[in-house]
């Protein structure tokens, strides 16, 4: 069985995938640039990219427990090759289906928005965007047994 | 002659003659075909996600009486571009920077 947090992620993707604007181009933990077209290539962009990488247990108020909550901040990207108002429809489009069941099958007990930023660069051929749009993620696993939520 | 004679003699009998290799045709908004040297280098844009998109720097050069001006389209390897910036070279030549145009 995998780690909560990682079936938490795929939970992520499986909502994510089908967005108007995206589509199904949804990566999980992606390192590599995003294609943006060319010759028989498609363009990979619009774009979804999730990441899953900082976390914090909070044993609450001292108490001893063996199954602490955990936070997760997961991280969803959105580029396009567009403007501010394309950026925006991209955060409607995930706010509304990541809160849609926002304890992803019985794998959370809650969910938080968090931070949102907007960038563009237009130092290359087009004008692309990146809004980055964090998410508060609450799960609880017991100690030793991080894979089975609690 | 002054270096910069040598040069702009150059320019059209050597570097914007399409049949030398280095320069190929570009049609401007008028319909005129001027000749252009043509740089298409690999860019990873950076808009502060955590992966960068794999973009291209497009960069011409005219000779001076050639360039277009900003704002006007030009059509280079039937990719139609928007010129978005202009640079004098103060030899001859124009820079150009493009984007691909919507």
């Amino acid at each position: 069985m995998s780690h909560v947090r990682k079936q938490i992620r795929d939970a992520i993707v499986t909502a994510l995938t089908g967005l108007s604007t995206t589509g199904s181009r949804v990566y999980a933990g992606r390192s590599l640039p995003l294609y943006t077209g060319g010759g028989s290539i498609p363009s990979e962009l619009p774009a979804l990219c999730i990441y899953t990488r900082e976390e914090q247990a909070n044993y609450a108020d001292g108490i001893l427990t063996n199954a602490p909550l955990r936070e997760l901040t997961v991280r969803v990207e959105g580029y396009v090759d567009g403007t501010d108002d394309d950026l925006d429809t991209i955060a409607e489009e995930v706010e509304t289906a990541f809160f849609t069941d926002y304890t992803f099958g019985g794998l959370t007990v809650g969910a938080e928005l968090g931070e949102q930023s907007i960038n563009v660069d237009r130092e290359g051929d087009d004008q692309y965007g990146v809004i980055v749009m964090t998410f508060n993620v609450m799960y609880r696993t017991a100690e030793g047994v991080p894979g089975t939520a609690v | 002659m002054g270096l910069l004679d040598d040069h702009s003699t150059d320019l059209t009998a050597v570097f914007y003659d399409t049949a030398r290799g280095f320069a190929e045709s570009a049609s401007k908004e008028d319909g005129t075909s001027v000749s252009v040297l043509f740089d298409l280098d690999y860019l990873e844009s950076d808009a502060e996600g955590t992966v960068y998109v794999s973009s291209r720097e497009p960069v011409a050069r005219f000779q001076e009486d050639d360039a277009p001006t900003k704002g006007e389209y030009v059509v280079i390897r039937s990719v139609t571009y928007e010129v978005v910036e202009v640079l004098a070279g103060g030899t001859g030549e124009t820079i150009c920077r493009l984007h691909r145009a919507p």
